[in-house]
C-alpha cells in the first residue's frame, strides 16, 4: 500500500548528512567520469549519461527501501540469498568472459555483474542469522554457520575468478561478528588463521622461485594454497615494480605517476595529462582508477576532500549503528559500512600504489551500474535503519 | 508508533548493547585511522614526491622535435649558384587530427589511414607508394610526426588537393625544402647528392638542449650528404637544427593540450641555418669538361689553377643526375644507378685509378735531370727495347725512332724505348722518389670524400730490368688518378712547384654578407734546376706544337702556346684482351700556366687520337672567350 503522506514522513527522518554526502560523492563521480572518458577532440557523454540514469535508477531503489522496513528485508533475506547464489551460479555456466574472467550476465542486452548484488545479499543474511536471540556466542558453532554463509559467495566469485570481489567478504564477515559480540577468543583464533593463511600464500609465491623450482612445481605449490599464475604475477608486480612496465605494472604505475604528478592543487578538471593522452587507460581509468583521475586533475586538496566525505559517510553510517533499534539493524548498518570501507580503502590505496591491483571499485564514484545499485541499496537500508532508530536523549 | 511494532528480537540485555556499542565505534576508528594513512600516503606522494613524478610525466608525454636549418648553398669562384635549395610541397596526414574514440589504438589508425589515402588516390587521381609496412614503420617510429604519403607534390596534384581541402581534414601541405642543382649532371661528382638523413641514430645534440631527454628525439625532413662536397662538408652546410617539444599521448600521437603551450614555448630552440661554400670550380670551365669527357666511354677531366691548387673543373663521365636523388629516389631507380657497369656514381676524376702510361714519362725526366744525366743524353731506338732473354718491349712506333734521339725529341715522340734506356740508367729509387715528390702514390689532400691514392710499387718489387723498363713507360702496377696527373701537368708548368688541390676557398657563416676566404696552401718547392725545367717545358711544348708531336692534335691555336703530354696505357683483361686507357694532359698558357688540364679516356683508340681531340675542345673553350689575345 502507498501512503505518501507516511513514506514522505519517513524519508524526512533520513540522515541528511549522510545523504549530502551520498550525492556529493555521486556527483564527483559523474564529473570525473566524464572526464575520464574524455579523449581530445571527442565528446563521449555516453558513458557518463548511462550512469546518470544508473543514479537515478539506484536513487529510487534506495528510496523504496528507506521506505520498507529493514526487518522485513531480512525476513526475506533467504530469498535474495537464494536468488544471487543461483545467479553467481549461472555466471559460471553462461557468463559473458571479458579479459579472461567470467563476471558478467547478459540480461536483455544489459551486463550485470552478480557479485556486486550478492555483498548485500550476504551482508543481509549474515545479519539475518547473527541477530537471532538464541545464538551464543561463545561457542564455535554459529561462527562456523557465518563462515559458511559467506563461503558460499566467496567460493562462487572466486571461482570466477574475483579475488579481490571474493576478498571483500572475509573482512564485512569479521566486523559483523565483531559487533555481534563473538567471544574475544574466537576472534582472536580467525585473526591468527587468517594471518597464517596469508603468510602460507606469500610463501608458496616467493619461496619455490627462490629456490629455482621449475615452472610447473611452482604452479603446483599456487594451487596447493588456491592461487592462480596470474595471482602470482600480479602480487610480484606489486612486489618488483619495473620489472614488467607494459603488462601488469602499467596501470598501478601510470595511477601513481597521475596522482604524483597532480601535486597540492592539481592540474585543472579535463587537464590531466596522464588522463587525457590515454596513459592511465580509458578502459580502466572511470571504473577502477578513477580516484586518479581526481587526484591528478584536483590534486591533493580534492582527493582529501573525496575521502572526507568518505569518512563522513562512514561515520554516519557507524553512528546509525550505534543507535539502531535492534542487533539486526545494527549488524546490517555495520555490514554495509563495512563493506563500503573496504571498497574505499582498497581502491583508493591500489591507485596509490600501495595494495596489488584488485579491481574494486569505488563506491559511488566508479562507473558500472551494478556496484551503484548495489551500494545504494545497502545505503537505503542504512537509512531504513536509521529512520526506526531508537531515540538517544 | 509504527516504528515500534514488528520487532521479534529486540535488545536482550542493555549492557551487552553497550558493549556492542563499544565494539562499533573500535571499528570506526580503525577506519578512520585507516583512512587517514591514506591521507598521509597521499601527501607524500602527491607534495612530497611531487616533482620526481612530474618528471616521469614529462618523460612520457614529451618529445622534441628537430627541424634542420636551411642548408648552406655553394657557390662557384664567380658567384654562380651550384647548388641551393628549392621549396616543395608534401601532402602528408596529421596523425593528431584522426579521432579516435576509446583507447588509441595502432590498428584504428592504420585502418583510417588507409582510407584516406585511398580517397586521396582518386581524388588526386595518382598513384601513392605508401606501403604497409611504411605505415607500420613509421607508427613505430616516427609516430609523433605527420606521415608523408606524397613527396614534392607537382603542380596538378597540389591545385586538386587545394580544391578538395575541406574533404580531407585530416591531410596537410607541408613544406619541405629540396636539394636543387642547376647544372644538373655537369657537376654531379664534384656536389654529390644528399639523401634522407635519420640522425636518430646517432644523437649530436646531446648537450644543447634542456628538458625532457629519456626519449627518443625526432627529426623533421633532415637532408643529408652522401657524396662529394656534399658530404664532405656536410656538418658545416647543415647548420644547427632548432627543436620543439610537442606532447604525445600513449599511442605515441601528437596532442595539443590547450594549457600547455607556455611549458612547451620554454624548450623552443630555433634552427640556425647552414654555412655557405664557395668553391674554386668556374661553372663555366666545369661544363666545358663535362663536354669534352661526354661520349661512349668512360672518360674523365680536371682543371686546376696550378698557382693556388684550386681545381677549376672536375668532370667524371658516365654521370647522374644529383637532382633525382634530392626528392627522394625511388627503389627502383637506386638499384639502376647502383647496379649499372658503368659506375656513374664513382668519381673518375679524383678516385678512379688507371695507369699512366706514357705520362709518367715525364717523371721518368724529371728524375733523370735531377740526377744529373743530361737531357743531350741519346739512345737509340731500333723498334724495340730489349730485355734480355730474347724478351723485347716494343715501342709504338714499330719502325723505330732512330738514333740520336735526345731527351726533348724523346719526350714530344713519346719513344718507348728511350725511356725505357733512360729509366735503366737513372734507377727506379731516383723514379719513386721524384713521383712521390709530385704527389703520385699518395693523397694529395684534397678536401672531399673521394680520393683515390693511385698506385707506386715499392722499390724492392720493381728489380728486373723488365719490371723497370714496364715502370718507366708508366705501366705495370703503377697507376695515378685524373687529379694526380694534373698536379703533374701544373708542376712542370710552373717549373717544379706542386700544388696541393682543393675545392673550397671560402665559407659565408650564416649571417655574414661575404665569404671568408680560406687561403690556398703554399706550394711545395722542388727546387728543380733550370736544365730540369727547360727541358720538360720545351720536350712538352713539342708534343703539341712540333709537326711530329703526339699531341699535335690538341693545338688549338697559333697564339696560346702549351706544354702536354699523351699516354695510352695498357691495360689487361686476361684472355689476351687489352683495353687502352688514353690520357692527354696539358698546362697553358706556356709561360706563366694558369691551367693544368688531364683527360683519361677508357678504352681508347691512343692518347693522342682519342684525349687530343677532347682537349682541344676543352683548353680552346677555355682560351675562346677572353684568354687568347692575352
Amino acid at each position: 500500500m502507498i501512503n505518501l503522506d507516511r513514506d514522505i514522513a519517513i524519508l524526512k527522518r533520513m540522515n541528511w548528512l549522510a545523504v549530502i554526502a551520498i550525492f556529493g560523492l555521486a556527483s564527483i563521480g559523474l564529473l570525473f567520469i566524464y572526464s575520464a572518458s574524455k579523449i581530445v577532440d571527442d565528446q563521449p557523454v555516453a558513458r557518463c549519461y548511462r550512469q546518470f540514469m544508473w543514479l537515478g535508477v539506484s536513487t529510487a531503489f534506495a528510496a523504496y527501501i528507506v521506505i520498507t522496513d529493514y526487518r522485513k528485508i531480512a525476513r526475506d533475506a533467504w530469498w535474495i540469498f537464494g536468488i544471487t547464489v543461483v545467479l553467481l551460479i549461472l555466471v559460471l555456466m553462461i557468463g559473458t568472459t571479458m579479459g579472461g574472467a567470467k563476471r558478467w550476465l547478459n540480461f536483455f542486452g544489459m551486463t550485470i555483474q552478480p557479485s556486486e548484488f550478492a555483498k548485500i545479499a550476504t551482508i543481509a543474511m549474515l545479519a539475518k542469522y547473527l541477530s537471532r536471540p538464541d545464538i551464543d556466542f561463545d561457542r564455535w558453532r554459529p561462527v562456523g554457520v557465518a563462515f559458511l554463509i559467506a563461503g558460499i559467495p566467496i567460493a562462487l566469485i572466486g571461482m570466477q575468478p574475483a579475488v579481490g570481489t571474493a576478498l571483500v567478504f572475509v573482512p564485512t564477515t569479521f566486523a559483523m561478528m565483531y559487533v555481534a559480540r563473538v567471544a574475544n577468543k574466537i576472534l582472536l583464533t580467525i585473526v591468527i588463521t587468517g594471518l597464517a593463511f596469508v603468510i602460507l600464500a606469500m610463501a608458496a609465491i616467493f619461496v619455490p622461485g627462490e629456490l629455482g623450482c621449475s615452472e610447473e612445481t611452482q604452479t603446483k605449490m599456487l594451487k596447493c594454497v588456491g592461487l592462480k599464475p596470474y595471482h602470482k604475477k600480479r602480487i610480484l608486480s606489486f612486489f618488483q615494480p619495473g620489472k614488467d612496465p607494459m603488462g601488469a605494472d602499467w596501470n598501478k604505475r601510470q595511477s601513481e605517476i597521475a596522482i604524483g604528478s597532480g601535486g597540492l592543487y592539481g592540474k585543472g578538471y579535463r587537464n590531466g595529462r596522464a588522463n587525457i593522452l590515454c596513459y592511465l587507460p580509458k578502459t580502466v581509468a572511470p571504473t577502477d582508477f578513477i580516484f586518479s583521475v581526481v587526484s591528478e586533475e584536483e590534486g591533493f586538496l580534492g582527493s582529501v576532500a573525496t575521502l572526507f566525505l568518505f569518512v563522513l559517510l562512514l561515520a554516519t553510517g557507524m553512528w546509525t549503528a550505534a543507535t539502531a533499534a535492534d542487533t539486526l539493524g545494527r549488524l546490517l548498518c555495520v555490514g554495509v559500512t563495512t563493506m563500503m570501507f573496504v571498497h574505499v580503502f582498497v581502491n583508493a590505496a591500489m591507485t596509490m600504489g600501495l595494495l596489488p591491483v584488485a579491481g574494486l571499485p569505488l563506491p559511488l564514484m566508479s562507473s558500472g551500474g551494478s556496484f551503484l545499485i548495489s551500494i545504494m541499496a545497502g545505503l537505503g537500508i542504512i537509512q531504513s535503519v536509521h529512520v526506526r532508530r531508537r531515540y538517544v536523549r | 508508533m509504527f516504528l515500534q511494532r514488528d520487532t521479534p528480537w529486540s535488545m536482550k540485555r542493555s549492557d551487552t548493547y553497550e558493549f556492542s556499542v563499544m565494539r562499533i565505534y573500535a571499528l570506526l576508528a580503525c577506519m578512520i585511522l585507516a583512512v587517514c594513512c591514506l591521507v598521509v600516503y597521499l601527501a607524500y606522494l602527491q607534495i612530497w614526491c611531487r616533482t620526481k613524478y612530474a618528471d616521469q610525466e614529462g618523460d612520457q608525454s614529451l618529445r622534441r622535435v628537430w627541424t634542420p636549418g636551411r642548408r648552406g648553398s655553394i657557390y662557384d669562384k664567380n658567384g654562380v649558384c651550384l647548388a641551393g635549395n628549392r621549396a616543395s610541397y608534401c601532402i602528408a596526414i596529421a596523425l593528431d587530427r584522426i579521432k579516435q574514440t576509446g583507447q588509441p589504438g595502432k590498428r584504428a589508425l592504420t585502418n583510417r589511414i588507409h582510407q584516406i589515402i585511398g580517397d586521396l588516390q582518386v581524388t588526386l587521381n595518382t598513384n601513392m607508394a605508401v606501403s604497409n609496412a611504411d605505415i607500420e614503420n613509421h607508427l613505430r617510429r616516427r609516430s609523433p610526426l605527420p606521415l608523408v604519403i606524397m613527396r614534392d607534390a607537382d603542380e596538378t596534384s597540389h591545385a586538386l588537393f587545394a580544391e578538395n581541402k575541406t574533404r580531407f581534414p585530416e591531410v596537410e601541405l607541408i613544406e619541405d625544402p629540396v636539394r636543387y642543382y642547376p647544372e644538373g649532371k655537369a657537376a654531379a661528382h664534384v656536389l654529390g647528392y644528399v639523401g634522407r638523413g635519420s640522425p636518430e641514430k646517432e644523437s649530436i645534440q646531446e648537450n644543447t638542449f634542456e628538458g625532457p631527454r629519456e626519449k627518443p628525439d625526432y627529426y623533421m625532413n633532415e637532408i643529408e650528404g652522401r657524396q662529394g662536397i656534399e658530404k664532405a662538408w656536410d656538418k658545416v652546410l647543415k647548420g644547427d637544427p632548432g627543436g620543439h617539444v610537442i606532447r604525445v599521448d600513449v599511442a605515441g600521437i601528437r596532442r595539443d593540450l590547450t594549457n600547455d603551450t607556455a611549458l612547451l614555448e620554454k624548450y623552443r630552440d630555433e634552427p640556425i641555418p647552414g654555412t655557405d661554400l664557395k668553391l674554386s670550380i668556374d661553372a663555366r670551365i666545369q661544363r666545358l669538361a663535362a663536354q669534352a669527357v661526354d661520349g661512349t666511354n668512360g672518360a674523365a677531366a680536371v682543371v686546376l689553377d696550378p698557382r693556388t691548387g684550386d681545381i677549376l673543373a672536375m668532370a667524371s663521365f658516365p654521370a647522374f643526375d644529383p637532382n633525382k636523388f634530392a626528392a627522394g629516389i625511388s627503389r627502383a631507380d637506386w638499384k639502376d644507378i647502383v647496379s649499372d657497369p658503368d659506375k656513374p656514381i664513382l668519381n673518375r676524376a679524383a678516385a678512379g685509378s688507371y695507369a699512366p702510361g706514357s705520362l709518367f714519362k715525364i717523371v721518368v725526366a724529371a728524375a733523370a735531370l735531377e740526377k744529373g744525366i743530361p737531357p743531350s743524353t741519346t739512345f737509340n731506338c731500333p723498334g724495340y727495347f730489349s730485355l734480355g732473354g730474347g724478351w723485347t718491349l716494343k715501342c709504338w712506333k714499330t719502325t723505330g725512332h732512330g738514333n740520336g734521339l735526345d731527351m726533348e725529341t724523346g719526350i714530344e715522340q713519346s719513344c718507348n724505348v728511350y725511356f725505357c734506356s733512360l729509366g735503366q740508367k737513372c734507377g727506379y729509387y731516383s723514379i719513386r722518389e721524384m713521383a712521390t715528390k709530385l704527389g703520385l702514390g699518395r693523397k694529395v689532400g684534397l678536401d672531399m670524400d673521394v680520393e683515390g691514392e693511385g698506385r707506386l710499387p715499392a722499390v724492392r718489387s720493381v728489380r728486373r730490368l723488365g719490371d723497370i723498363a714496364n715502370a718507366s713507360v708508366g705501366q705495370g702496377a703503377i697507376e695515378a688518378t685524373p687529379l694526380q696527373m694534373a698536379v703533374l701537368a701544373g708542376a712542370v708548368g710552373t717549373g717544379g712547384h706542386v700544388c696541393r688541390p682543393r675545392l673550397v676557398t671560402g665559407q659565408r657563416p650564416p649571417g655574414e654578407e661575404e665569404f671568408i676566404e680560406i687561403p690556398p696552401q703554399p706550394l711545395a718547392d722542388l727546387g728543380w734546376s733550370e736544365t730540369t725545367i727547360t727541358t720538360l717545358k720545351r720536350g712538352m711544348r713539342r708534343v703539341i706544337h712540333a709537326d711530329a708531336g703526339t699531341g699535335r692534335i690538341a693545338k688549338f691555336s697559333n697564339d696560346v702556346f702549351m706544354g702536354g703530354k699523351t699516354g695510352t696505357a695498357e691495360f689487361s683483361l686476361g684472355n689476351n684482351k687489352k683495353k687502352k686507357w688514353g690520357w692527354m694532359m696539358v698546362f697553358a698558357p706556356y709561360d706563366n700556366p694558369r691551367y693544368a688540364a688531364a683527360i683519361v679516356v677508357e678504352d681508347a683508340i691512343g692518347g693522342g687520337k682519342t684525349a687530343g681531340p677532347r682537349m682541344k675542345l676543352l683548353m680552346a673553350g677555355i682560351f675562346g672567350e677572353k684568354d687568347v689575345t692575352q
